[in-house]
C-alpha cells in the first residue's frame, strides 16, 4: 500500500523534526495528525517542493497552532516564536556522552529560529532552499541563521 | 578556542559529508582540507555530536496508517459550481432576449427584428443590409419553418422505418 510505504519512509525523520521543534511529549500525535492532514489534502500537493518538505511544513503549522491554542486555553506566558529557548529536560541527561550533552545544551541555548534552521540542516540534511521554504524566509537568511548558530554553539562550548 | 575557517565552501559541505551525500570528487577534496584544518575538523565534530545526540522518537507506522482516511477524489469546488451557474444564466439570458426580440412588435422595425434573430442565432451569413422589408420578413418566415422542423437522429432511423416511410411525392404528382 502506497500510504504505508510513504509513512515508513518519512515518519522517522518527521518525528525527529517534531522532537527538535520542542514537542517531545506529543511527537506521536503531531506525526499522526500531519499524515492525516497530508493525505486529506494530497490533491493540493503540486510537487513544487519535495514531499518531505511539504510534510514538515504541515507539521510546523500544526505545532504553531497547538502552541497558540495552549496559550489561549491556559492563559499563561509561554515561549514565543523567536524567543531564546533555554530549557533542558530530562531526556538530555539520558545522552550518554558528556560532549553530546554539552552540545545539546549549546543547541538548546540558540534562539528558536536559529535552532530550527540548524537542526533542519544537520539532522534532516535539508538544503538552504528547502529550509527557507519551510520556515518562511529567504535562502540567504537561512544560511546566515545557520552560520550564526554554529558560531553561537562554538562560543557556548568555548565558555564551558 | 574554536574559530571559523575562511574556506566557506568546505564548511558548507560538512553536513553533506556527514550525511554521506557528497559526490566522490567533492568528498575527497573536503577530506583533504579537513586533514590540514583544525577549525573545520572541530566544526565537523560538532556536527557529528549534534546528529548523534538527536532524539530518535519511535513511531508506530501501523497506527498512523490506520488513522489515514481512505482517499477520495476532491469534489467539485464551489468556484466551479459558481462558474457553471454563471454560464447557465448567460445562456438563459440570451435565450430570453432572443424570444423577446422575436415576439416583440414594439420599438424595433421588422427588419431589425429579423436581423437580430439572424445574428443571435449565429446565422449572420445572410447579408441583411441588401434586403427589403418584405425580403427580411420572408427570410424570417423561412427561418421559423427551419426551426420548426423536427430533428432526426440518423442512428434512430432503421432500415425497416425507411421501408415503411411513404415515397416522396414526384414532380408529376404535384402537377
Amino acid at each position: 500500500m502506497a500510504a504505508t510505504r510513504l509513512v515508513e519512509r518519512h515518519a522517522p525523520g518527521l518525528a525527529r523534526f517534531v522532537a527538535a521543534e520542542g514537542e517531545r511529549d506529543s511527537v506521536d500525535e503531531v506525526v499522526q495528525d500531519t499524515f492525516v492532514r497530508a493525505f486529506a489534502a494530497i490533491d493540493s500537493f503540486r510537487g513544487e517542493s519535495a514531499f518531505r518538505t511539504w510534510l514538515f511544513t504541515i507539521a510546523r503549522r500544526l505545532i504553531l497552532d497547538r502552541r497558540r491554542s495552549e496559550r489561549r486555553s491556559r492563559m499563561v506566558a509561554t515561549v514565543e516564536e523567536g524567543d531564546a529557548v533555554t530549557t533542558f529536560d530530562a531526556l538530555d541527561t539520558m545522552v550518554a556522552d558528556e560532549s553530546m550533552v554539552r552540545v545539546r545544551m549549546a543547541v538548546n541555548a540558540l534562539s528558536q529560529k536559529q535552532k530550527e534552521v540548524f537542526m533542519l540542516r544537520l539532522e534532516q540534511g535539508l538544503s538552504y532552499k528547502e529550509i527557507a521554504e519551510l520556515v518562511g524566509t529567504t535562502e540567504g537568511a537561512a544560511r546566515v541563521h545557520y552560520h550564526n548558530a554554529m558560531r553561537a554553539v562554538k562560543e557556548f562550548l568555548d565558555d564551558e | 578556542m574554536m574559530n571559523d575557517c575562511e574556506n566557506i565552501a568546505v564548511r558548507e559541505a560538512l553536513p553533506e559529508l556527514m550525511l554521506g551525500t557528497l559526490p566522490e570528487a567533492e568528498r575527497v577534496r573536503v577530506q583533504q582540507h579537513l586533514d590540514a584544518c583544525d577549525d573545520c575538523s572541530a566544526e565537523l565534530a560538532i556536527i557529528r555530536a549534534v546528529r548523534a545526540s538527536a532524539v530518535m522518537p519511535a513511531v508506530n507506522v501501523e497506527r498512523i496508517v490506520a488513522a489515514i482516511p481512505p482517499y477520495r477524489r476532491k469534489r467539485t469546488s464551489m468556484r466551479r459550481v459558481y462558474l457553471e451557474l454563471a454560464a447557465a444564466c448567460l445562456i438563459g439570458a440570451v435565450g430570453i432576449s432572443t424570444f423577446a426580440l422575436r415576439n416583440s412588435g414594439h420599438g424595433a422595425t421588422p427588419a431589425a427584428n429579423s436581423a437580430a434573430v439572424v445574428a443571435s442565432q449565429g446565422l449572420a451569413l445572410v447579408n441583411t443590409s441588401d434586403l427589403s422589408d418584405d425580403g427580411l420578413a420572408q427570410l424570417t418566415r423561412d427561418l421559423d419553418k427551419l426551426q420548426a422542423m423536427p430533428t432526426v437522429d440518423p442512428e434512430s432511423v432503421t432500415p425497416a422505418a425507411l421501408e415503411d416511410a411513404p415515397e416522396p411525392a414526384s414532380a408529376g404528382d404535384s402537377a
